[in-house]
């Protein structure tokens, strides 16, 4: 039981016009493996996980490489790229009322997420549908997989998606802000039944939040993007312990803890948006510690103790 | 937090609110008996002037509802609302006087804010409205609102889709502000921001509320942010006040187990402390 890499994405750039959403992200997800993909609105992260499974907009420009078990992805054929959304990339979309078809039941969206894949009969995959709402822990799946969605209530609806996207049994699944509308009491139950499903599975799971909360408790990779680059990647415990570029200690430091008595450190100014090609620090502007040469070139990627970042003045490693 | 403001008279109202109960028509059980939804039943609290208390709970819990009775966008089914021991709820207190005593500040900047309409404009409307001061004194007015709340005095001239999220919810507080209210209600002032900018409106809301001596409720669902901003906590369920106290003991003694059951559930930003599952490979803390 060796980690194995599922997905690859490497120096991948997707664009809308002159507008520049992602660009050169790189990292990777192995069997059993969570991995993070923080960011506020704006930092890519939703396009590149559209991205991985073609769900781009028409006019997006996308480059780079995505594999998977390492077969390219960029430029493969709709057919290719129809199998492998389901089958071997499964999406958990954010908002759960549009994703459901409003007027079919959960059970007939199953049985046709499940029968594109595969080839099992509509009771089979009925069935297969019944059995993956009990692990979801739904109390009544028989009552679910006959509702519609308007039927059901938050933390149900976003366990029906959740179903919908693992039923064709993918290796990697995307989690795109699964949890952001929910109580935080159903959102625990939410993330605990996807984690541990994952984690019987074998899957690899990507977990897009903005919610540092969600990260800590979930993740063992974390991908930290701004601007649409990779601002830092390390696991949990180092990005916690030790965060490397400024934006992510900023981001740290601002957040409100429970029962600290440290006053709010806001960041100044809000995110910005790139045109054309990135030629600076996104976040030079809003940086405490930017130099003239943050905003004459875009810092290459340094490696320190286990994580990489982008930055000429890392926190805690000043010369 | 940055130099010493001059100290002025503090402006914050007491704000009681007094066995609010509310119902909805909701689902029918037959053809002709319609059910009612208690969407929030015998609800009272007291903020003191100058505080602020944080209103929490899920969805459907009755917290909105509430902030909107408060507010008179729902008419309550019984119950009070004293600002300074007068019921602002009763017909003879006018709509231009309310609205000079409550105002609120929406979740959403965006749909909050007409898009048609430039900054300036959006702000000077309650001055205007209500007829505070000749037409000749507004603007400056409006630019004094403005820098206090970081807005630039630029910014006045432009419509509000050419700011970004914490920008437009900084023009909302503005124009919350224009009318000189005493009490501000919150409903989830910064849940719809990114992170990076909540700190932002949240150390913008403390630094007014010191000068002006406002009072404060804020509906959240953020327990950290709760925590760290308001004096006081009411935790609602099912439209009822399941536990009140004071912000701190609250959280280091919840007494309700709903309170308690929250409090948990809220994902601590530390991967040394994960509640949420164990795995194998995680390090024995």
């Amino acid at each position: 039981m060796g980690s194995q890499k599922l997905l690859e994405v490497e120096n991948l750039c997707i664009r809308y016009g002159a507008l520049t959403a992602v660009s050169s992200v790189s990292f990777s997800v192995s069997n059993k493996e969570v991995v993070g993909l923080v960011g506020e609105s704006g930092a890519g992260k939703s396009a590149t996980a559209k991205g991985i499974i073609g769900l781009l907009p028409p006019i997006a420009r996308m480059s780079g490489s995505v594999r998977y078990r390492g077969e390219e992805l960029v430029g493969a054929s709709r057919a290719r790229l129809q199998k492998a959304r389901g089958a071997q990339i499964g999406y958990i979309f954010q908002d759960a009322l549009t994703a459901l078809d409003p007027v079919r039941t959960v059970g007939v969206q199953l049985v046709e997420a499940l029968r594109v894949h595969k080839p099992v009969s509509k009771r089979e995959a009925w069935q297969a549908g019944e059995a993956l709402l009990e692990e979801l822990k739904i109390r009544d799946p028989r009552r679910v997989m006959n509702s519609y969605a308007h039927e059901l209530s938050g933390g149900m609806r976003q366990r029906a998606i959740i179903a919908l996207a693992l039923i064709a049994e993918p290796e990697v699944i995307i989690a795109d802000e699964v949890t952001s509308a929910l109580d935080v009491t159903v959102q625990r139950k939410v993330l605990e039944i996807l984690l541990r499903v994952c984690s019987d599975r074998g899957a690899g799971l990507i977990m897009i939040t903005h919610d540092l909360g969600v990260v800590a408790q979930t993740c063992d990779r974390v991908i930290v993007l701004y601007g649409g680059i990779v601002a830092e990647d390390a696991d949990v415990y180092t990005l916690f312990d030790h965060p490397r570029h400024p934006y992510t200690h900023a981001l740290m430091r601002s957040m409100p803890r429970v029962g600290s008595d440290a006053p709010f450190e806001p960041i100044p100014g809000s995110a910005i948006q790139v045109f054309g090609e990135l030629q600076m620090c996104p976040f030079h502007e809003r940086c405490a510690k930017a130099g003239p040469d943050c905003s004459a070139k875009l810092p290459p990627v340094q490696t320190y103790g286990g994580s990489q970042f982008r930055c000429f003045h890392p926190v805690g490693l000043e010369q | 937090m940055t130099a010493s403001v001059s100290h002025v008279e503090p402006r914050g109202a007491r704000l009681e609110v007094r066995n609010l109960t509310k119902t909805f028509p909701g689902g029918s059980t037959g053809l002709f008996t319609k059910n009612r939804v208690v969407a929030v039943n015998n609800v009272t609290f007291t903020v003191e002037p100058g505080q602020s208390t944080g209103l929490i709970g899920e969805s459907g819990s009755g917290k909105t509802t509430v902030a909107r009775m408060i507010t008179r966008l729902v008419t309550p089914d019984s119950g009070q609302v004293l600002v300074d021991g007068r019921d602002v709820l009763a017909r003879s207190l006018g709509a231009s006087e309310f609205a000079r005593l409550i105002q609120i500040v929406f979740q959403d900047p965006t749909s909050s804010l007409n898009p048609r309409w430039k900054v300036g404009d959006l702000i000077a409307e309650g001055i205007r409205v209500h007829k505070l001061m000749p037409e000749s004194e507004v603007p400056q007015r409006v630019a004094q609102l403005a820098e206090s709340c970081g807005i630039a005095r630029v910014a006045l001239e432009r419509f509000p889709h050419e700011f970004s999220g914490g920008q437009r919810q900084r023009i909302a507080i503005a124009r919350a502000l224009a009318v000189e209210p005493r009490i501000l209600v919150l409903d989830e002032p910064v849940s719809a921001l990114d992170v990076s900018v909540q700190a932002q409106i949240l150390v913008l809301l403390k630094e007014l509320q010191k000068k002006l001596g406002l009072t404060y409720l804020m509906i959240a669902h953020d327990l950290a942010v709760v925590e760290r901003f308001c004096d006081r906590i009411i935790v609602m369920r099912h439209g009822e006040v399941v536990e009140t106290g004071d912000a701190h003991s609250i959280y280091a003694h919840p007494r309700h187990p709903y309170t308690r059951e929250l409090i948990e559930a809220h994902p601590i930003p530390d991967p040394r402390v994960r509640s949420l599952r164990v795995r194998d490979e995680d390090p024995v803390a």
